[in-house]
């Protein structure tokens, strides 16, 4: 999407610019990006995130304050990757959860649902921005796990796959919930009382039998996949093949996709 | 700067409203009302809190959809509203960390395909509402009548042909109050309508041509301010408010004084109409009887909050300072 530059000097204000003083002290860090132009909703979202720094660096961080000791204490593959999962879980989740509570709450989706935009195009946007925001909050994580697991080449494409195509699951299924709450705050609790029984049918908590029911509902979870990864890059023994994790990891993606396309006119129109 | 709207009926109503109804549980809501605004008019919507206005508004913006009765934009349905409308309502700005120019560019761009035109209009419409000079500064800085001026440019930049504006002159200063009557009236001037939910008296009358009244969600009158200031416009008004620990007015020791028309009591006050301003004195002798019962006075002439108090016996609650 294309980011234009707002008017500067060409476009005068009518009247004389008064508050100089405040545009010197305004102007430092954040200049260059309170000047760039978001025509649709991936470029507002990807301004919204970088705009305050300190934001984005404790967003870098707080991953990697969990993602480091585990690595460096050289904790069980097993549960390494358990928790690293249910951190890329969380984080898509209740980011798009409680960012689309808290816009239809402030009247935010129903100035959208009122736009002549196709609902997919905007919540598309929206969302894939948020995921990829996300995924790039989860990024050194993987270069962390890739790193200290010296996983083999089609081990690291798996992770990588898979982590945002997690994400984008997780943010949809955040939008999702969303429509279920009655503000941000109750966001937070949905998204556990829905993710914990999906991550323990994923295998996360107790590892997935070798047959049953059970086996099956894994094998359907991108959460077990996502885990399969995380453990085979840290050198662990992963629950299904590297190839396996890169189809789930596709068809996630894609899933996703269309649920949210689906889902876009009433996400929008409960606003 | 190009208009959005393309309307499919050249003689249609901006907004045709037929039976429309939506109402929530305990029967707060709107409806059944038809509503007709012509383009080139601007309707105000007035009534107390929970009378429907913002209910209104809703279903006239497209944002509800109704339980009951139908909805026409420009003749055409819900597409031909999205490809019209401006709206603005009374929530907070989510954009907090963008900038005054980012958040009016960005809604500008959802009507405007093209970046260049949608820069000029986004640049034009904060200039129109003061803020041309904090465009760069991110709207976490501005103050909240600053951010209503925001909103306020946000739903005309684009220049809808029909612009749906809730409680619009909340927080604003008296010159911003100013501009959006300026902006309707340039509009209206184009043959571009509007519809503000708003219980400002002296922003009504400024701005709109004819003004609906609403009551528990009921259309009670509408008619053009003129018409409705008809009812009240005799004699002057006088605004008591009263002291909270001292015992009650007692209307009729006023209404006794010959000259006085009416007299009603709200929360914490009342307002009392009489013809002859000779009788002032004497008025407030008994308003302030016992001594320090008073404690300001405010007079003017019958405005729209009177004639809505006149009409409906209903007080309105005003979001404005008048």
């Amino acid at each position: 999407m294309s980011v234009l530059r707002a008017p500067t000097t060409a476009e005068p204000a009518a009247g004389t610019r008064t508050g100089r003083g405040r545009d010197r002290a305004a102007a430092p860090r954040t200049a260059r990006l309170h000047r760039a132009l978001p025509g649709g909703m991936w470029t507002r979202e990807w301004l919204l995130s970088l705009a305050r720094p300190r934001s984005v660096v404790v967003k870098l961080a707080m991953p990697l304050v969990l993602a480091v000791p585990l690595v460096a204490g050289h904790a069980p593959t097993f549960w390494a990757g358990m928790l690293l999962t249910v951190l890329v879980a969380m984080v898509g989740a209740v980011g798009s959860g409680v960012a689309l509570a808290r816009a239809r709450s402030g009247g935010l989706l129903a100035r959208l649902a009122v736009v002549p935009r196709s609902p997919a195009r905007t919540v598309g946007g929206w969302v894939l921005a948020a995921a990829a925001v996300d995924t790039v909050q989860m990024l050194p994580v993987a270069a962390v796990v890739l790193a200290a697991g010296a996983a083999d080449p089609a081990a690291a494409v798996a992770l990588l796959l898979c982590i945002p195509a997690v994400v984008l699951a997780t943010n949809a299924l955040g939008c999702a919930l969303s429509l279920l709450a009655d503000g941000p705050g109750e966001v937070l609790l949905d998204v556990i009382v829905v993710l914990a029984p999906l991550l323990f049918l994923g295998g996360l908590f107790s590892g997935v039998p070798a047959a049953g029911w059970r086996h099956w509902a894994a094998r359907l979870d991108p959460f077990a996949y996502l885990h399969s990864g995380f453990a085979g890059a840290l050198g662990g023994s992963p629950g299904v093949g590297t190839g396996e994790v890169i189809a789930a990891a596709l068809i996630t993606a894609a899933l996703a996709c269309a649920g949210l396309g689906l889902l876009s006119r009433t996400l929008l129109e409960r606003g | 700067m190009s208009a959005p709207a393309a309307p499919v009926a050249a003689r249609a109503p901006a907004v045709e409203a037929l039976a429309v109804e939506r109402r929530y549980r305990g029967g707060r809501g709107a409806g059944p009302v038809d509503l007709r605004v012509e383009r080139g008019e601007v309707l105000a919507l007035m009534g107390p809190n929970g009378a429907g206005k913002t209910t209104l508004l809703r279903l006239l913006a497209s944002v509800d959809r109704p339980r009951r009765g139908s909805l026409r934009w420009f003749g055409g349905g819900v597409e031909v509203a999205r490809r019209s409308l401006g709206l603005a309502l009374d929530s907070a700005i989510e954009e907090a960390t963008l900038s005054g120019m980012q958040a009016s560019y960005f809604w500008c761009r959802q009507w405007i395909g093209d970046g260049a035109v949608a820069r000029v209009a986004a640049a034009e419409a904060l200039r129109d509402f003061g803020l041309w000079e904090v465009r760069d500064e991110p709207v976490a800085a501005y103050s909240f009548g600053m951010r209503r001026r925001l909103a306020l440019a946000q739903a005309l930049a684009h220049d809808p042909a029909l612009v749906l504006l809730d409680e619009p002159t909340a927080g604003l200063d008296p010159a911003g109050v100013q501009a959006l009557v300026d902006a309707l009236r340039r509009r209206g001037a184009r043959g571009q309508a509007g519809v503000v939910a708003s219980n400002d008296p002296n922003f009504t009358a400024a701005a709109a041509d004819r003004v609906a009244f609403l009551s528990r969600g009921l259309l009670v009158r509408c008619a053009p301010p003129a018409e409705l200031l008809a009812a009240v416009s005799s004699g002057r008004v006088a605004d008591l408010e009263l002291s909270p620990t001292a015992p009650a007015l007692d209307p009729p020791s006023v209404e006794a004084l010959p000259g006085v028309e009416r007299v009603d009591l709200r929360p914490g006050g009342a307002t009392v109409r009489f013809r002859d301003p000779a009788l002032l004195p004497r008025i407030v002798a008994a308003a302030d009887h016992p001594g320090g019962r008073l404690r300001q006075l405010r007079l003017h002439e019958p405005d729209l909050a009177d004639a809505f108090r006149e009409l409906t016996g209903e007080e309105l609650q005003q979001e404005a300072v008048r």
